[in-house]
């Protein structure tokens, strides 16, 4: 493994981050075969300081997404396993009594890392659910009475398996729209799969994974895309969707002003991607459907086809 | 302090967007609607006053509920759909549309009148307009309303409007409509009051006191009821009294037909003010009386006819018919025989009117104007006199009356046309005569049927010497007496297009009318070339058609004023060369003349006295056009085909009617595309074929003109380039819907996505590059700052002007480009 933080540091202009974050994408699509869209979106969420929330199938990736991520970006990563019986004290810390010193000192739970992958978040407690969500939140966490900062690059992946119903907590709204997205990775295509096997049977060597952002390169990315401009149009359009959100039959929660402002970030994050200084209604629209979903709920179980309806109705502002 | 008052006087301002909910809990939601209604309610009352009068009731109905609609979607549009989910950007387009909507709106009434009068109809009067363009103006403004400046400039109009309203109709109606506006408009203040108290110093848990709204409102309303009840029933009592106790001078009444002073009750009134009103009335009237004769009329306009002139002229003896019928008549009455044109200055005129009226009117028109109405016609001029003549008993050629029956009621008929010349649907007329005396039935010169009340025997009528018709047996038509007549209007256009020597006029036109030749070609001794004037007067039109009398009419208004104190001297045997010479006079030397020219060459034509009526005479009010004694007039008739054409000679007097109805529009269009076909056969091929061609390749043509405003405007800065560029794809959009998608069409669609597909599209695609540059400057220009767009499209300039000038060339295809579509976005 490369690091090369070090040149980063060196050559802080917003060229030279932006072409790290074109290395980072191409990587993390060679980790993720055929599945460009989502580590987009991924990255877009990072770039707003989101967490992001994959709904889908085991076996898909997301463990080697995520890891590839905390690879790639330098930090450290932590996984947790959620299952009832997990204790808000296994995912924040505890405080313990050292025998020797005769005074208590606190081992640090998996949320002190820089990626927390949070696995099938569903099957723990409400409980336990609720300090994770703290954490997302305030990115702190309270122990004993004693709060301690996590890292500013604190990133929760969390997932949960949309099939198994029986003995899961589903994640209730207003824990939902701490999250900035949820993705959905999917079943690869056709050639991505091929060429899966090929690597598997010919045991192809994959390329080792580099570091290719540092800690201060994500800060100050997150802070170049709060500065990606936002022409009033383009505002304008964001709030009437976020109406049109609200008002639509279909939908029993519309959209949050928590949700509107992620959604702003989001397509800001989008637009930093694609190398330009301002945002257009293509982020807007690019970034919909995973900031959507996460929020949105309504008689239906699958809220795409609802907010694609949305897109296409709303007119775009066009001067 | 000022900056907090300030900006509490801004909140307070701000109603319609901030609180719209609180003002009303008792239905009504918020003033959202309210300020429309109530300028809907002011409308109403206005149409009240337009209604009454109006000529055009459905049309005025249609145009004020299609006005009411108008403004009332425009305002549901601006609360429920431009408003809400509005961009900055629609909402500006919404600003447009509306302001545009507003002007056309506002001037509508104006437009209206003038195309009503181009169309020869009277329209509303001027205040009527003006007030239905404040009306108009208040719907508009109330359609957009957002801010309380708005609503207080809407409920100021509207409050104008309804007090105006009130004060002008009679309808009781009015009365309801202006309470039930009092009451909204109280219960908007209270609302308004309880605003401001709500913003200012109540806090806001102060609970409105609706129930105490209430209560003032009923109070009020009760007490108004009952003190209108108590005034409605006194109006009551004292109508029925009416007619049983002598008044003092009127009733009091807001009838405006009512007059103040004994003796003016409203039946007389209303028989002599309204030509509806029919049948004589049972009154004093009918007695003989010593109102002055036609031919005293004549007089007093024009002056005594000098008697040195009347001593030379032998006295020809009334006409037989005349003399048949009435043994008796007296010596001024057989006067109007004779028509000098050498008079005495004119005397005072007299003030001569019914007795017991105000009314100084010959007589009232209900029909279009300008209206000549024939009394009398003279075929011979020996220079100073015009006379009928004896020889030729016209009366005698025209045909019998014959009755015949027309829904109920007995018309006579006096005449009948030949086609062709004449338009074949009758305009009705009906004349209430009030100062006339003679037995001479007026009418215009093509009638073909009268109604009398009552009357259904057609040998009641018969026709003079110089065929015009009249009452059998009688002195005179009784006064109050109503003619109805129904009359034809002569389409000139076909006569107009004849061609140079046409049988109907020219050297063949006397064997046509070969006993009335003599007379009616008859041309008095002239100092002047009578026929090289008319020639030279009638210059290019040549002759032999109708444009040459029209020629010389023209040039005759054009070169003479008109001088109604002028009169040719006593010793003057020449009236005409003296008009040609001193170039002003009154009416009749202008038709005497006028006459001589056309005779000159041959055009038979006579001097017609009458009465003219006025359009500015008309009064809306009652829908009649008053024909007052310095109404007689003057003009000639033209021969032509077996009809006489009435021509009017004189400036400033309007050419009698034409066609101007719908269907009349229609046959005359008729006739001039057959007319322009048979004389230019070739020029309307051709302007057909470059009409059909037009059509056919309209959108390329329009294409083309776009373009060409597009490269214009877009001249000049690189941005400007690009949004004229932008403009012309979205353009193009709509001039090709089948070939390129059009933005509306799918309001989801991203600019950029919408732009790379019109490049995609274009005849000689765009390179990848280019169209990717073209869409990183468009969404550059639309949605970055200013500031960082500008040198990016600097650094690119050369390669955008070269793209635009890709898009400004294209050649469109249709045919192509249907090929070349084949996703969709």
């Amino acid at each position: 493994m490369k690091n090369s933080s070090s040149n980063l540091e060196v050559s802080s202009d917003l060229g030279t981050m932006r072409e790290s974050l074109g290395r980072l994408t191409s990587q993390l699509n060679q980790v993720l075969l055929g599945k460009p869209e989502v580590v987009e979106h991924l990255l877009c969420s990072i770039l707003a300081q989101g967490h992001v929330l994959f709904d889908d199938l085991p076996g898909l990736g997301k463990t080697t997404l995520a890891k590839a991520l905390a690879i790639s970006m330098g930090g450290k990563f932590s996984r947790i396993q959620c299952t009832p019986d997990l204790l808000p004290s296994d995912i924040t810390g505890f405080n313990i009594l050292n025998q020797k010193s005769r005074e208590f000192e606190f081992r640090e739970g998996p949320v002190f890392g820089d990626i927390l992958l949070a696995d099938e978040i569903n099957r723990t407690t409400p409980r336990t659910q609720s300090a994770l969500f703290e954490a997302m939140a305030e990115r702190q966490v309270t122990i004993d009475g004693e709060t301690r900062a996590l890292s500013s690059t604190f990133l929760v992946l969390a997932t949960q398996n949309p099939v198994e119903s029986l003995g899961a907590y589903p994640l209730p709204e207003a824990q939902l729209d701490r999250f900035t997205m949820k993705l959905t990775i999917g079943y690869p295509d056709r050639t991505s799969e091929l060429d899966l096997l090929a690597r598997e049977v010919h045991r192809i060597q994959e390329t080792p994974l580099e570091q290719i952002l540092g800690p201060g390169d994500l800060i100050r990315l997150q802070e170049e895309t709060a500065k990606v401009h936002v022409e009033l149009p383009v505002r304008e359009y964001l709030v009437n969707l976020a109406e049109a959100t609200r008002k639509h039959a279909a939908v029993s929660l519309g959209l949050s002003p928590r949700g509107l402002l992620k959604w702003q970030r989001a397509s800001q994050a989008r637009a930093l991607l694609k190398g330009r200084s301002f945002v257009t209604p293509d982020d807007v629209q690019e970034v919909a459907v995973p900031v959507l979903s996460v929020r949105l709920s309504g008689r239906a179980n699958n809220m795409e086809p609802m907010i694609q309806q949305i897109l296409e109705t709303t007119p775009v502002p066009i001067p | 302090m000022k900056k907090l008052e300030r900006s509490k006087r801004r909140q307070r301002t701000q109603v319609g967007r901030t609180k719209p909910s609180e003002l009303f809990q008792l239905g009504l939601e918020g003033d959202r609607w309210f300020v429309w209604i109530l300028a809907v309610l002011a409308s109403i009352s206005i149409l009240s006053v337009r209604y009454e009068p109006s000529l055009t009731r459905a049309w005025l109905s249609i145009e004020w509920l299609l006005i009411v609609l108008a403004t009332g979607t425009m305002r549901a549009l601006f609360l429920y759909g431009f408003h809400s989910p509005s961009t900055q950007t629609k909402s500006r387009r919404a600003d447009r549309f509306w302001f545009v909507l507003a002007v056309v709106l506002t001037i509508l009434p104006q437009v209206d009148k003038w195309l009503q009068a181009s169309l020869g109809m009277a329209g509303e009067a001027t205040e009527l307009v003006w007030l239905a363009m404040v009306q108009n103006g208040a719907l508009c403004v109330a359609a957009r309303a957002q801010s309380a400046r708005h609503h207080w400039l809407v409920l100021l109009l509207s409050t104008f409007l309804m007090l105006f309203g009130l004060a002008t109709s009679d309808r009781s109606e009015n009365v309801l409509l202006v309470a039930f506006y009092g009451i909204l408009l109280a219960w908007w203040f209270m609302a308004k009051h309880w605003e401001g108290l709500q913003q200012g110093f109540v806090a806001s848990e102060t609970i409105p006191l609706i129930r105490l709204r209430v209560i003032a409102i009923g109070s009020v309303v009760l007490v108004v009821s009952v003190l209108g009840g108590v005034a409605l029933k006194q109006k009551a009592a004292a109508r029925m009294l009416d007619g049983f106790m002598p008044t003092s001078g009127g009733n009091q009444g807001a009838d405006d037909s009512a007059r103040n002073g004994v003796g003016n009750g409203e039946m007389l009134v209303a028989a002599k003010d309204q030509a509806v009103t029919f049948g004589p009335v049972d009154s004093e009237l009918f007695l003989e009386s010593d109102l002055p004769t036609l031919y005293d009329l004549a007089s007093d306009m024009f002056g005594e006819p000098s008697a040195q002139r009347r001593k030379m002229q032998p006295t020809v003896a009334i006409n037989a018919i005349v003399q048949e019928t009435k043994e008796n008549v007296s010596e001024s009455k057989k006067s109007s025989k004779e028509f000098s044109t050498v008079r005495k200055a004119s005397r005072p005129k007299k003030e001569q009117s019914l007795d017991g009226t105000k009314s100084n009117a010959v007589l009232y028109v209900i029909g279009r104007t300008p209206l000549h109405l024939r009394l009398e016609s003279f075929d011979h001029f020996d220079g100073v006199d015009w006379t009928q003549s004896e020889a030729i008993p016209f009366g005698s050629l025209c045909p019998e009356p014959k009755l015949e029956t027309h829904g109920t009621k007995p018309w006579i008929r006096l005449a009948e046309y030949p086609r062709g010349l004449i338009h074949p649907v009758a305009e009705p007329l009906a004349l209430k005569l009030i100062g006339y005396r003679s037995p001479r039935i007026l009418s215009p010169s093509l009638m073909t049927h009268v109604h009398i009340d009552q009357i259904d025997r057609p040998d009641f009528f018969g026709w003079t010497q110089d065929g015009q018709s009249m009452l059998r047996d009688r002195d005179t038509i009784p006064p109050l007496t109503i003619l109805r007549q129904s009359h034809v209007i002569p389409q000139l256009h076909s006569l107009r297009h004849a061609s140079a020597g046409h049988p109907l006029f020219g050297s063949e036109s006397p064997s046509l009318m070969a006993p009335l030749a003599s007379s009616y070609l008859q041309v008095a001794k002239c100092e002047v070339d009578l026929r090289g004037e008319a020639i030279r007067r009638a210059g290019i039109a040549g002759i032999g058609s109708w444009r040459t009398v029209e020629a010389i009419v023209t040039s005759l208004q054009e070169d003479a004023v008109f001088d109604r104190e002028v009169r040719v001297p006593e010793n003057c045997d020449d009236a005409v060369a003296f008009f040609l010479e001193h170039r002003k006079g009154p009416d009749y030397l202008f038709a005497t003349t006028a006459a001589m020219l056309l005779r000159s060459i041959d055009y038979p034509c006579r001097l017609v006295s009458g009465f003219y009526a006025s359009p500015k005479r008309y009064d809306l009010r009652s829908g009649q056009t008053e024909v007052l004694r310095e109404d007689l007039h003057t003009w000639i008739e033209v021969y032509s085909n077996g009809i006489w054409i009435p021509v009017e000679t004189t400036p400033t007097f309007a050419a009698p009617l034409e066609s101007r109805t719908w269907n009349q529009w229609a046959v005359e269009s008729a006739w001039w595309f057959r007319d322009a076909i048979r004389l230019h056969p070739w020029r309307c091929v051709a302007l057909v074929t470059a009409i059909v061609l037009m059509v056919a390749q309209r959108r390329q043509l329009a294409d083309r003109l776009i373009t060409c405003v597009c490269i214009v405007a877009g001249s000049g800065a690189i941005e400007r380039r690009l949004q004229w560029t932008l403009r012309l794809l979205q353009w193009r959009s709509w001039l090709y819907p089948k070939e390129r998608t059009r933005m509306v069409d799918m309001p989801g669609t991203t600019l950029a996505k919408w732009a790379k597909h019109q490049l995609n599209a274009m005849r000689t695609p765009l390179t990848l590059t280019q169209i990717d540059l073209f869409i990183e400057a468009i969404q550059r220009l639309n949605y970055a700052p200013r500031l960082s767009a500008t040198p990016w499209l600097q650094a690119h300039h050369s390669d955008l002007v070269a793209i635009c000038k890709r898009v400004f060339h294209e050649r469109f295809s249709p045919r192509v480009q249907e090929r070349r579509i084949s996703k969709p976005l």
